[in-house]
């Protein structure tokens, strides 16, 4: 079967492909991002640092007890929508000389974190 | 002044198809409509006012104008002066009735005076529109009804929204199943004001004349004045009439020597269980007016004329999705982005039901009566409607009163 499920377009899950392609060519709302990601049998999970009219970011690093920095907005694929969910938000709250290590440590297809332009 | 709305809703509400479709109203003198108005207070000389807009194309005459108070008739003499129509003045209606003998009447007296006249109308041979509430009591409402039936003059009540095409559309979408099982309706009217209109300084007696809608006797303020309008709309939505009233009432900021209540709070249930919840109150304006039509598939606010769906419509982005899939094409579909749900439910503003609403429903309501009067009667609905409102509206009073829950006496049913 061919599926595309979105939850407001942050939360994806596709199966198949779209019915006129080999894939669902998932892209994004925010004009500056002009990336078509590729998505068969796959999770998509965007989180942002901060919503459009928000002042401050509401991602925590709770670790080291300071919020995220920024305005970003981090993307990532996988097989597994726990991981992409998971991923999307620990690649924002973490420092970002960590964000290679933290996505090695798990089997994901691709992932990207873009400076959102005022 | 145009009927605006779909064929669909005028075809579906025969007392405005009846004339909307090609008004035939002639234009020579032996066509004219005389119509004459008892009562030129305020509401009295705003119906005169929308007279004079219609009269060219609804081919009317206005012969005469009656009120007991001479500052009211005096002012109406001068707005029909300022429109270059003569009018002839009468402080005593059965002077103008015997006199003019009219084609019909606006009747726009306090409401404690309703039933004499506009019964002394009808018996006459003359056609009455009326004010709401019908009447005072539920005796003397009854007794117009018993007029209009036994007398076959037609007796039109002034529920403007029944000509009002947003309620003519809406309605239309709640009888045709758009919104579902209706679960509960609700109405407000919320004022700031003491509703006090001036009494002149040198005329103290005059305080219960002038400001009747705060006395018992004469009024039984926010219930007739203003909970009537909308007890109809809900009738109207269900198609039927209640099977029982609770309510309570109470004066909590205006005391200033009033009677009514400024205050009030009712439950009518209807038949298979449905709610419409009614609420006035006069010393908080923020939440306005509204009724509310609840349905498990969406809802109307109608005075701000919206319909909003419960499964409001996607995304832009999938959408288009949509649109690519079914048309062929493999495109890019720009759907991605940090969501905020709470924000999407809040922006989803409804839509207008009726996009055009350059017309007036108390302009088009007389329009409807010169109509009917042309052709000698009314569609019987229109009645049954005011009918309705009026006793439902008064037992609600009732109810207040007693602390009872009270269901229709037979002798009033029609």
């Amino acid at each position: 079967i061919n599926a595309f499920i979105s939850f407001g377009g942050s939360s994806v899950l596709t199966r198949g492909h779209h019915p006129h392609g080999e894939f669902w060519p998932f892209s994004f709302r925010e004009v500056g991002i002009k990336e078509t990601w590729r998505l068969t049998n796959d999770a998509l999970s965007i989180s942002q640092t901060k919503a459009d009219n928000e002042k401050h970011t509401h991602i925590l690093n709770t670790l080291e007890e300071k919020n995220a920095t920024g305005d970003q907005m981090a993307c990532v694929q996988s097989n597994s929508a726990t991981d992409a969910e998971v991923l999307t938000t620990a690649l924002l709250a973490g420092p970002e000389n960590m964000q290679n290590k933290i996505v090695a440590a798990f089997d994901i297809k691709k992932h990207r974190i873009y400076n959102i332009m005022p | 002044m145009a009927i605006t709305g779909s064929m669909a809703t005028l075809a579906a509400s025969p007392w405005v198809s009846a004339f909307a479709a090609a008004p035939q109203n002639g234009e020579g003198p032996n066509d004219r409509v005389r119509i004459a108005i008892i009562g030129t207070g305020s509401r009295g000389k705003q119906l005169m006012r929308l007279l004079f807009e219609i009269k060219a194309d609804a081919n009317i005459e206005i012969p005469a104008l009656c009120d007991v108070y001479n500052p009211h008739l005096a002012e109406a003499v001068d707005m029909c002066i300022e429109q270059d129509i003569k009018v002839n003045s009468y402080s005593n209606y059965e002077d103008l009735l015997d006199k003019e003998k009219p084609d019909g009447v606006i009747i726009a007296t306090p409401l404690h005076q309703h039933a004499h006249i506009a019964i002394d109308c009808m018996k006459s041979g003359i056609h009455v529109f009326c004010e709401k509430s019908m009447a005072r009591t539920l005796e003397d409402t009854k007794a117009m009804y018993d007029a209009h039936q036994s007398t076959g003059q037609i007796l039109q009540i002034g529920h403007q929204r029944l000509f009002n095409p947003v309620y003519l559309e809406g309605m239309q979408r709640i009888h045709d199943g758009k919104l579902g099982q209706l679960g509960q309706l609700r109405a407000f009217w919320h004022r700031n004001n003491d509703w006090r209109r001036p009494v002149p300084d040198d005329r103290p007696d005059l305080e219960e004349f002038i400001n009747w809608r705060l006395y018992k006797e004469y009024s039984a303020g926010l219930l007739t004045e203003l909970m009537s309008h909308q007890l109809q709309v809900a009738n109207w939505a269900l198609q039927k009439t209640p099977v029982s009233v609770t309510g309570t009432g109470s004066i909590v900021f205006w005391k200033d020597g009033r009677e009514v209540n400024d205050n009030v709070a009712l439950i009518y249930s209807y038949e298979d269980g449905t709610q419409f919840i009614y609420d006035s109150m006069t010393s908080n304006k923020k939440y306005g007016l509204e009724e509310q039509i609840m349905g498990h598939k969406g809802t109307i606010e109608f005075e701000v004329n919206r319909y909003y769906s419960e499964t409001p419509p996607p995304a832009p982005g999938i959408l288009q999705l949509l649109n690519d899939i079914e048309s062929g094409f493999f495109k890019d579909a720009h759907i991605g982005g940090a969501s905020w749900v709470p924000e999407t439910a809040v922006t989803y503003q409804g839509e207008p039901i009726v996009k055009d609403t350059d017309f007036y429903d108390s302009a088009l309501q007389l329009e409807g009566f010169v109509n009917y009067i042309r052709k000698g009667k009314a569609p019987e609905k229109l009645i049954r409607e005011g009918y309705n409102a009026s006793i439902w509206t008064l037992l609600g009073e009732k109810a207040i009163e007693s602390g009872e829950k009270l269901e229709l006496p037979e002798k009033f049913r029609i």
